[in-house]
């Protein structure tokens, strides 16, 4: 039943545009503005959300008319190919498959996937269904390891009986059963390196915890994973991270939410997880000011912009990271603390963070 | 070819007078700088000309339209025709060995459109014809098509997607010849034929026996007082006879003014015969098939009493077909008569049928000289093809099966048979049935029988000539649908297409597969194929090319304008127009460069040309001695460096590597080729000539030098390509072929067919003249008074002027020039300056025309606009000059960066010290800006465009004796920036109208292509139909196209301001890459 109001909702979609176009209106899609200029910081909830602005996307405007065409032409896919039938596709899939040529032009409907992509999220707001809810998939790129156990897609997998890789998280995790969680918090950090050092040191075991990292950005479905294990089963979230303006970002993404996906905000914000590393502080204490990095000219002017977005701009002590950042001329990253001793971080380090709740918040 | 000859001669003669001894301090000042690697080549650039004469035989079959009617005839019995007719205003050229007539009537041929290789009629400007000057040639394509022609006459080829004119020389068996492909027909069809109208054009004499009939409803007494007044009285009852028996004479009908719409239901006769037509004959398809199944079945009588057609036996049921045409058509039955056993005839003794068949429909009326009538090409196409068939059924075997196609209005292709073969004793026919043939998009091939005698059942027969056609009934494979593969297709990556392309033998691949490759992805065609494609032409290949005997006096040729092709040849052929070649008797130059690279710093220059070619005495003298040249004061517009420029290069190369310079000349076909090898002996300044012998060539006149000297090769700006580049672009009259040390042979073609204007001489303005040349000029003069020298050196100096000047340099006009002075001369130079004297004649210059400015830039620059400017003569220091500028636009040019500018004097380019001319101060000075184009404050504009600025002058004011650079004359300055204005202005009105209009409608277009795609998936997405979408966008659009337009513009502007915000690239910038 709920596969068939999906398709109701994208055939709704398609009929209020050609209600237009028999009325010989120039046809509009309607959606929110998903850009700086019309997002909001919700103080009250700390999450990032959408503002009233909308933006109109016409057929009939030299300006508008390719986006228009890749939007109706991804909707008609994703309803086509994966709602009619049931299955699943990845972002690159649907990227090849709106893309060709269109006929007598030289004009391809897409160039570049990022244009598919937008036009899903583009989709996502129009339609109020999420990206998983239309079938559409990301490459699974982080993986977790911890004291639970869960069901996916049918099958009992036990995460603490995964050997060094851990369990491979899927790209939707909205449909995952958690069955037995034994842990106290989470561990999220930014480095798959990081985690396979900890995995290795058997961190997890000796603290009961989850460990669960990703390649660089926070994907939608770990930050899923995160809210969930945060909500479901109310375990701290902490974040580590290389200390420097990305990793702040990456943080404040988990936290307040991002925003290009604002509009998603509920299902992925986790407002009270905290920071736990790596800071211009510690970089300090472990006398690691030797090992940091020199900022570059993008570096700075992320450090500025980031640290000017509403909710890092009343937060003292982010504003005091930014400022070490500044004046040291420097960042530095998790794997530094190898220096002080291979399993440095996982005997040392992180135990006296959190016995000492060394967070930033 | 005599006389041109003789022509070149005198010339070389002339030249060899011109030539003079210079002091060698004058050569040291004025020349040194001429001891350059590149001077070979501009030197030799000079002299040269050549005849290319190209042109059809009298007997090569033209299509012509003429008045709005289509007929075929022999080009030179036309133009003979109208050459006689017309003989005061046929222009004369060349002592009368060319013949040309400006046309001003409606003359028009089959050409193709060289924008869309559409075929259709071009009018024809001028008509020409010369005395044979080359041999003759007959190029035979696959089909038995064939023309005849000279030399240098061309047809064209499809090389690599490209159609290109291909002269005999370089034509070979094989290659890929253009003939219309697809069918053609008048654009207005004959209805109806007014057989009063046709007899009236006929002589008076021809229709004495016509009568009209049915005339009582318009022989009024007027009428009858009229025909009265032409008669004698004793003849006057003959009016009561007319009102009697109801008809009058057609000729008193001729000098009646009445009106002929009176007579549309009137019939014709002739006297003492009682068979009578209608006057107005309707062109349907009983007619189409009567004058066919005459073409092929019908003969008549010569006195014209009696037409019949033969049949056999077994066609009863064709004789039937026929007589009921006949009736349908003429209102009155034949007679079927059984000859003998075996044969029926049907016979009409109608004399008025006989009469229009062969005064008005012209069919001829026995085998051997059948026509088709001219008015069947002026038939639609479909008429075209009941004629066809009609003439098959008769002609053509099988017959049977021909004549039920005929019945039943079916085409050819629904015949069992692959081919029809027919054949005919008439050669008009033969040749006229393939352009029949052509116009319907028919594939046919033909062939011969010669004359014989055969025995058949013990009796002697004679067979005649006969010609065969065989016409193939499956058209989609006719050979003219199909096209060379190596001239289409680049590659393809499609397996079946590769297949089948690959398999040995397979050279050719069908249109219709061509046409599905256009569209695909995994085929890579060359540029230009899918215009062939969309276009009306085919190609046949060439079977053989042979000389041919031809007794005749004249060879012909037409000029179209625009199109430069026609239709001609047996059986449809398009060939090359380029009449503008005779337009000058000259010889077009054709210029080799070779370089040759022996080592590193090592080359041998071979430079040959076609030219008059140097008269024996001379040549030592002229590539020997340094100081030997032909201009002095003499002021003419020239290359400058005739005769030093080569002599330089001798003594460079003698110095650089003690070589000599080998020389090979010739002035004519009557005379003997010259070898000589040459050094100079510096000391004394005088040639050694090592070798001097009469060798073989096989040019007929020219020259060719052969040196090694040290050199740097390079590319690039200053390189020797770019100098031949430049120089091609400048002469677009000349052909270079320039062979590179690399090997790699670049020619440029010629784009123009006429010489330049040869300059006038003039003598110096005393404006002009500098002290040390005037000290110069009073020395050498022959004058005896200084009065007499003034006037007889100078241009523009009268007695008056010349007094006036002594008086006020206060030197005797008396005093001999000899005797004068330092400080006279220089009081004469000063009183000079303060006299009035008028500006020199400007009729010495001989600029290029806009037109060949732009064929020039057009050949040598790909852009996509064009445009020039020649201003009117202008004098600067008593020197008359004239500026043209050339600007090239858009296309593949450099859309970036500074403009490149090309610099000429006297057709030379200019290839150093840009910063230093005062062109390039005439462009920094002009406010780009105000023509569309960016140009910061004191610098050269940048943009897509190419600035060719070409000064003529006879004297060029270069900075120095390098001549790289124009000095910089306020006057020279003005007129350059004039220039750059004009064309700046017409450059910028191409811009802003073309170039806008065509972006805002690309825009346009680009919705028509979304919407069927945008159709399609909202259709899926909503459940409506496709079409029903398709029609909403679209009549939106059209609704909307003026606002669209609109905000074509605002979204332009938008994009500038970096407004656009909502969909624009700041958007992406600002967005976290959270795709995840």
């Amino acid at each position: 039943m709920v596969k068939l109001d999906k398709r109701k909702v994208l055939k709704e979609f398609g009929e209020g545009i050609v209600r237009q176009i028999k009325k010989n209106k120039n046809p509009e899609i309607t959606f929110p503005l998903r850009n700086l200029s019309n997002i909001v910081f919700d103080k009250k909830t700390k999450t990032l959300k959408l503002g009233n602005k909308q933006g109109i996307r016409t057929f009939f405007n030299v300006a508008h008319a390719k986006k228009f065409l890749q939007t109706v032409e991804v909707a008609s896919i994703i309803k086509k190919e994966l709602l009619d039938s049931g299955k699943h596709e990845h972002l690159r899939g649907i990227f090849y498959m709106t893309k060709r040529t269109i006929p007598g032009t030289n004009v391809n409907i897409l160039d570049e996937q990022p244009e598919s992509d937008k036009c899903i999220e583009d989709l996502e707001v129009i339609t109020g269904l999420s990206r998983e809810q239309l079938h559409v998939s990301a490459n699974k790129m982080g993986s977790m390891v911890g004291r639970m156990v869960l069901l996916d897609s049918g099958d009992t997998i036990d995460c603490s009986k995964l050997g060094k890789g851990g369990y491979s998280i899927p790209s939707i995790t909205d449909e995952l059963e958690f069955k037995k969680v034994n842990a106290k918090y989470v561990l999220y950090m930014e480095k798959a390196a990081i985690f396979e050092r900890l995995n290795e040191d058997k961190f997890w075991q000796k603290n009961n915890c989850i460990l669960v990292t990703s390649q660089g950005q926070t994907t939608r479905g770990i930050r899923r994973l995160l809210q969930r294990l945060s909500e479901e089963h109310n375990l701290p979230i902490y974040v580590l991270c290389d200390s420097d303006v990305y990793g702040a970002y990456i943080y404040s993404v988990i936290k307040y939410g991002s925003i290009a996906l604002a509009f998603a905000s509920e299902k992925l914000t986790i407002p009270n997880c905290k920071y736990i590393g790596v800071t211009m502080d510690d970089v300090l204490k472990y006398d690691l000011k030797k090992h940091l990095i020199k900022l570059t000219e993008q570096d700075l002017a992320r450090i500025k912009q980031v640290s000017e977005y509403e909710w890092f701009k009343d937060n003292k002590d982010w504003q005091r990271q930014f400022k070490f950042m500044k004046e040291m001329n420097g960042k530095a990253e998790i794997q530094a603390l190898v220096t002080k001793g291979i399993s440095f971080i996982s005997e040392t380090y992180l135990p006296s963070k959190i016995k000492n709740k060394e967070f930033l918040d | 070819m005599v006389k041109k000859e003789r022509k070149h001669e005198t010339k070389a003669h002339e030249m060899a007078e011109g030539q003079r001894e210079i002091s060698i301090s004058e050569f040291f000042t004025k020349n040194r700088h001429l001891l350059g690697f590149d001077n070979p080549r501009k030197a030799l650039l000079m002299a040269v000309k050549e005849a290319v004469d190209n042109s059809l035989t009298y007997d090569m079959p033209l299509l012509i339209k003429i008045k709005g009617s289509i007929s075929i005839v022999k080009i030179g019995e036309f133009i003979d025709n109208i050459l006689e007719n017309n003989k005061s205003n046929v222009f004369l050229m060349r002592g009368g060995n060319l013949e040309k007539f400006y046309l001003d009537n409606n003359l028009e041929v089959l050409a193709f459109d060289k924008n869309n290789f559409k075929l259709s009629f071009h009018r024809v400007s001028t008509i020409l014809r010369h005395k044979v000057n080359s041999k003759i040639y007959r190029v035979k394509l696959t089909s038995g098509r064939y023309v005849d022609l000279t030399k240098y006459h061309s047809i064209f080829s499809l090389n690599k997607g490209k159609i290109v004119p291909v002269s005999i020389s370089e034509l070979k068996d094989g290659m890929s010849i253009i003939v219309p492909r697809k069918t053609w027909d008048n654009p207005n069809p004959i209805k109806e034929i007014n057989l009063i109208e046709q007899l009236l054009m006929l002589s008076p004499e021809l229709t004495k026996k016509i009568n009209i009939y049915g005339i009582n409803t318009f022989f009024t007494k007027d009428i009858i007082n009229s025909i009265r007044a032409m008669l004698p009285k004793s003849k006057w009852y003959r009016t009561n006879d007319f009102k009697r028996f109801n008809y009058i004479p057609f000729n008193i009908l001729r000098r009646l003014e009445i009106d002929l719409n009176k007579f549309v239901n009137s019939r014709l006769g002739m006297s003492f015969n009682k068979y009578k037509i209608p006057s107005i004959i309707n062109v349907d398809h009983n007619f189409a098939e009567l004058l066919g199944l005459y073409v092929s079945e019908g003969s008549m009588l010569k006195n014209l009493t009696r037409m019949h057609y033969s049949f056999g036996n077994h066609e009863k049921e064709l004789v039937l077909y026929l007589v009921d045409l006949f009736e349908k058509v003429f209102r009155f039955s034949p007679k079927i008569k059984k000859a003998h056993a075996s044969a029926y005839n049907v016979v009409a003794n109608s004399t008025i049928v006989c009469f229009i068949f062969k005064n008005i429909f012209r069919v001829g009326d026995y085998a051997n000289n059948k026509r088709i009538p001219c008015l069947v090409f002026n038939f639609n196409n479909n008429l075209k093809y009941s004629f066809l068939l009609a003439y098959l059924t008769g002609d053509g075997h099988p017959t049977p099966e021909l004549f039920y196609l005929l019945k039943n209005d079916l085409a050819l292709d629904s015949l069992s048979a692959e081919k029809i073969t027919c054949v005919t004793a008439s050669y008009n026919l033969f040749l006229e049935l393939q352009y029949l043939l052509s116009s319907l998009g028919l594939n046919y091939s033909v062939g011969y029988t010669a004359p014989k005698k055969r025995i058949i059942n013990d009796s002697i027969a004679n067979f005649g000539k006969g010609y065969y056609i065989y016409i193939y009934s499956n058209n989609k494979n006719s050979a003219v649908n199909y096209l060379p593969i190596d001239d289409t297709i680049v590659d393809t990556l499609d397996s079946k297409l590769m297949y089948s392309i690959s398999r040995p033998n397979q050279n050719n691949v069908h249109i219709d597969t061509l046409n599905n490759a256009v569209n695909s992805m995994n085929t890579l065609l060359y540029k230009g194929v899918d215009m062939v494609l969309s276009g009306d032409l085919g190609v046949l290949k060439i079977k053989s090319i042979k000389e041919i005997d031809y007794n005749r006096e004249w060879v012909y040729d037409i000029s179209v304008p625009q199109c430069e092709n026609f239709v001609a040849g047996v059986g449809a052929i398009l060939c090359h127009n380029s009449v503008d070649a005779c337009e000058e008797a000259g010889i077009m130059p054709n210029i080799y460069v070779e370089l040759k690279q022996l080592k590193e710093d090592r080359f041998n220059v071979i430079v040959e040309d076609n030219g008059p070619g140097i008269v024996k005495e001379q040549i030592p003298k002229i590539f020997g001695k340094l100081l030997y040249g032909s201009k002095f004061h003499r002021l003419r517009v020239g290359r400058g460096q005739q005769g030093i420029g080569i002599s330089a290069v001798l003594l460079y190369g003698q110095l650089t590597t003690g070589k000599g310079m080998h020389v090979i000349s010739r002035i004519g076909v009557k005379h003997k080729t010259h070898y000589f090898e040459v050094h100079i002996d510096t000391q004394k300044n005088e040639p050694i000539i090592g070798q001097d012998k009469v060798v073989e060539w096989k040019k007929e006149h020219g020259t060719k030098i052969e040196i090694e000297l040290q050199g740097n090769y390079q590319k690039g700006k200053q390189s020797v390509d770019e100098y031949l580049k430049e120089i091609a672009l400048i002469n677009p009259h000349a052909e270079i072929i320039y062979k590179t040390p690399e090997g790699e042979t670049i020619k440029y073609t010629r784009g123009v067919n006429s010489l330049p204007k040869e300059a006038k001489e003039i003598k110096p303005h005393p404006y002009g003249v500098e002290l040390g040349m005037l000290i110069r000029m009073l020395h050498g003069t022959k004058a005896s008074t200084v009065a007499g020298f003034l006037q007889s050196e100078f241009s523009r100096v009268s007695q008056a002027v010349s007094q006036e000047i002594c008086e006020k340099a206060k030197v005797s006009t008396r005093a001999r020039p000899s005797t004068i002075a330092r400080d006279e001369a220089e009081a004469l130079y000063n009183a000079i300056q303060n006299t009035k004297i008028i500006a020199p004649p400007t009729d010495c210059l001989n600029p290029l025309s806009e037109d060949e400015m732009i064929k020039g830039v057009k050949k040598e620059l790909d852009a996509e606009f064009y445009v020039a400017v020649g201003r009117p003569p202008s004098v600067y220091r008593g020197m008359p000059f004239t500026i043209q500028v050339s600007i090239a636009y858009g296309g593949s040019l450099e859309p970036e960066g500074s403009v490149r500018i090309m610099r000429f004097a006297n057709r030379v380019p200019l290839l150093y010290q840009q910063g230093a001319c005062a062109s390039t101060e005439a462009i920094i000075d002009t406010t780009w800006k105000n023509y569309g184009l960016s140009q910061s404050k004191g610098g050269i504009p940048t943009g897509p465009i190419v600035i060719v600025l070409h000064m003529v002058s006879v004297w060029v004011p270069f900075t120095s004796e390098a001549k790289e650079a124009i000095a910089h004359y306020p006057e020279i300055i003005k007129e350059m920036k004039l220039a750059l204005q004009e064309a700046g202005r017409k450059i910028y009105a191409y811009i802003r109208r073309t170039v806008r209009a065509r972006e805002q409608q690309e825009r346009i277009n680009l919705f028509e292509k979304y919407i069927p795609e945008l159709a399609s998936s909202l259709s899926v997405l909503s459940g409506e139909k496709k079409t029903v979408i398709h029609e909403g966008l679209t009549k939106t659009l059209k609704k909307g196209l003026k606002d669209l337009l609109a905000e074509v513009k605002e979204a332009e502007k938008t994009k500038i301001d970096g407004k656009n915000i909502a969909f624009g690239e700041k958007q992406k910038t600002l967005q976290e890459a959270e795709s995840g």
